[in-house]
């Protein structure tokens, strides 16, 4: 495998988006300052422009980051493990799962950390439900997985409406928003509660990259390299489950990063090897979501949901790289 | 001569009949109103709405008048109410809800079922929000020939006009107009008082809403609260009734009092224990509160009283007994003692 130039890029973006990102904000702090404090350089800035940078921005930001590497690298598994450029992780219902727990959460309970803890719940839930019904005889096909998706998918879709129809339409503004993604008050304690999922999912996933480049080729042409093919796909399936709910169930669903990110690494490098894939998403995954972050807080005076700056840099971004390059990469 | 005493007969029943005619018609009054009267009132949305003069079957879909209803004495004429109606806390309590039925809720009503109520007047949310009825179910209404009023409540002034609009629709004109003058005497005396606050000893306060990033911005009944009660909102410089602002932008306004929506999810302690709102002087002062439920909502006619309660917590110190204010409030109107927090 040759490290080229391009590869290294990628893999050291996060860092310079990770100090910028530090830098930028609606209460001003001058760079320098920050930089000063990020070294350790005594100073005598205020004690509420250190709270700023340590207790506000730089958990959000580690939070956005891990956002972007769980959402790209459960992408780019599940893309290689089913052999579908389309998929990712809200397709086995951890979306649709998470949002049906949060809503409990937030509609009936009215508790934003009961949401938290039930949206991961509903979207491990969700992701069970669908694995079990997708598995006949000992196997789960990639196609029954697929329609099983739908079906959790539509059927906790289903249960999400039937909460929004009954609470108070103050609530269900909440729920609303919430669906559509915001890093806005994340905090330390999310990042600890993110980092154990999102830590364990990528350390597995890394370690299957090989394995994951043999059921690429075909299920066939892995059980001839010794894979156990089924064992292989279940860990993947799990892992990427586990980062993606972890993820949602903090900050609400954002959508478009599992697609987005993968394939541009895949059309940047033109491969689709994952011992490269795999880390890369991540880096480029992690860089990405600072940066939507840094337009959601800081562009206007307001904070928009970071899911929908993903969308609507992410969907026109795919049209273009599909219709420049198309999907070779995948032949 | 027989011919003289036939016509003298005719002249004399025919002056009879004439007298007992005249007496019958000088003591005929109109029966009285019937069904088919009406009267015609201007609605919130600058509707005309003709509307039966004697009302005694009503459907309210909205919690806050169908609460002035009962304060009016008439609630036996609600036959339909909003399901959210048994969660306003003074109707939940004083009310009787035996003889009403629910009927969905103004942004979601169960359209055949108030139908089917056979009601002589709707009362519901106009306007283009979350909560207001929908198009399709005021055209069912139409179809089917109910009429129906849309109340708004963008300001205090809103209110006020829904009060007199409620009091002329169910005859109560005169303890609507009573109710308005005691709102805004309680809302003057608090607004006079703020009056004297120098500029520089004015408090910032910030309102938030089901996040504790989204506040209340430069319009609403809330901000109006706030500045009648002589605080500094800081995102007043945002057009919108509610804003959702970086946390960051907080932390710059560094707010002296937070005061939380009552229905949010989270409570004070929950932003105190927060080290990300740690600088704030709210939180070092332990200044934030939560809007008791019993005068939580901005378009009852508590609404008067929520605005004392917020005086006193952005300037404690002030001569103002919200204990009293509000039992005196609750003893005229409601009949019964304040029994909320204080």
């Amino acid at each position: 495998m040759r490290v080229r130039p391009l590869s290294i890029a990628l893999a050291l973006l996060p860092l310079p988006v990770f100090i910028v990102s530090l830098c930028i904000g609606s209460y001003p702090i001058p760079p320098a300052t920050v930089i000063q404090m990020l070294l350790g350089i005594p100073g005598d800035w205020p004690r509420v422009e250190w709270a700023i940078v340590f207790r506000l921005r730089m958990p959000r930001v580690i939070m956005a980051a891990l956002g972007g590497i769980a959402l790209s690298v459960s992408g780019a598994s599940l893309q290689s493990t089913f052999r579908n450029p389309l998929v990712d992780s809200y397709i086995l219902g951890v979306s649709a799962g998470a949002a049906f727990g949060a809503a409990l959460g937030l509609g009936i309970l009215s508790s934003m950390a009961a949401a938290q803890v039930l949206a991961f719940c509903m979207g491990l839930l969700a992701f069970t439900l669908t694995y079990a019904a997708a598995r006949t005889r000992g196997e789960t096909p990639v196609v029954s997985l697929v329609l099983a998706g739908i079906i959790i998918t539509a059927l906790f879709s289903a249960a999400l409406s039937t909460v929004k129809f009954f609470v108070d339409p103050h609530k269900t503004a909440e729920i609303v928003y919430w669906l559509m993604g915001s890093f806005s008050c994340a905090g330390w304690d999310d990042v600890a509660w993110c980092m154990l999922p999102v830590g364990t999912g990528f350390v597995l996933l890394y370690l299957l990259r090989w394995r994951m480049n043999a059921l690429s080729m075909g299920d066939e042409e892995a059980k001839a390299l010794g894979v156990d093919v089924h064992r292989l796909r279940f860990l993947v399936l799990v892992a990427s489950t586990l980062m993606a709910s972890a993820i949602v169930s903090t900050v609400g669903i954002i959508g478009w990063v599992g697609l987005i990110v993968p394939h541009s690494v895949r059309m940047a490098l033109r491969t689709p090897d994952n011992r490269i894939v795999i880390p890369l998403s991540a880096c480029v995954g992690a860089a990405y979501l600072m940066i939507a972050d840094d337009f959601a807080r800081a562009a206007t005076g307001y904070e928009l949901p970071v899911g929908i700056l993903t969308t609507l840099s992410g969907a026109p971004f795919f049209l273009y790289l599909l219709r420049r390059k198309g999907v070779r990469v995948w032949s | 001569m027989r011919k003289e005493v036939v016509m003298a007969i005719v002249a004399v029943v025919l002056i009879a009949v004439a007298t007992v005619g005249a007496y019958f018609l000088s003591t005929w009054s109109p029966p009285p109103q019937s069904e088919s009267s009406t009267i015609t009132v201007v609605d919130l949305a600058g509707r005309e709405v003709e509307i039966p003069a004697k009302l005694d079957r009503v459907v309210v879909l909205c919690s806050q008048i169908a609460e002035l209803v009962y304060v009016f004495g008439e609630w036996d004429t609600v036959v339909g109410v909003t399901k959210w109606a048994k969660y306003n806390p003074v109707l939940s309590e004083l009310a009787n809800f035996s003889n009403v039925q629910e009927v969905g809720s103004a942004s979601k009503p169960d359209v055949e079922a108030i139908i089917a109520l056979d009601p002589q007047l709707i009362i519901t949310y106009g306007g283009k929000y979350g909560y207001s009825t929908p198009d399709s179910a005021l055209q069912a209404f139409e179809n089917v020939s109910i009429p129906y009023i849309l109340v708004e409540m963008g300001s205090l002034e809103d209110l006020y006009t829904t009060i007199r609009l409620m009091g002329k629709v169910f005859h109560h004109e005169d303890l609507a107009e009573d109710i308005v003058t005691d709102m805004q005497s309680i809302i003057n005396q608090v607004r006079e008082k703020a009056s004297y606050i120098p500029e520089e000893e004015r408090i910032k306060a910030l309102w938030l809403w089901s996040k504790p990033t989204k506040v209340t911005g430069g319009a609403g009944v809330t901000y109006d609260l706030m500045v009648n009660a002589g605080a500094i909102n800081p995102a007043s410089n945002y057009t919108e009734k509610y804003v959702d602002v970086p946390l960051e932008l907080i932390v710059s306004w560094n707010p002296d009092v937070l005061i939380i929506w009552s229905s949010a999810s989270y409570e004070p302690e929950d932003l105190i224990n927060d080290e990300q709102w740690q600088e704030i002087n709210a939180i070092k002062n332990r200044t934030v509160y939560k809007v008791p439920k019993i005068i939580s909502d901005t378009w009852s006619i508590r609404v008067c009283l929520l605005q004392v309660w917020m005086f006193l917590k952005f300037y404690p110190d002030q001569d103002m007994d919200y204990s009293a204010i509000a039992d005196d409030f609750f003893m005229k109107y409601y009949g019964i003692h304040y029994w909320g927090e204080v």
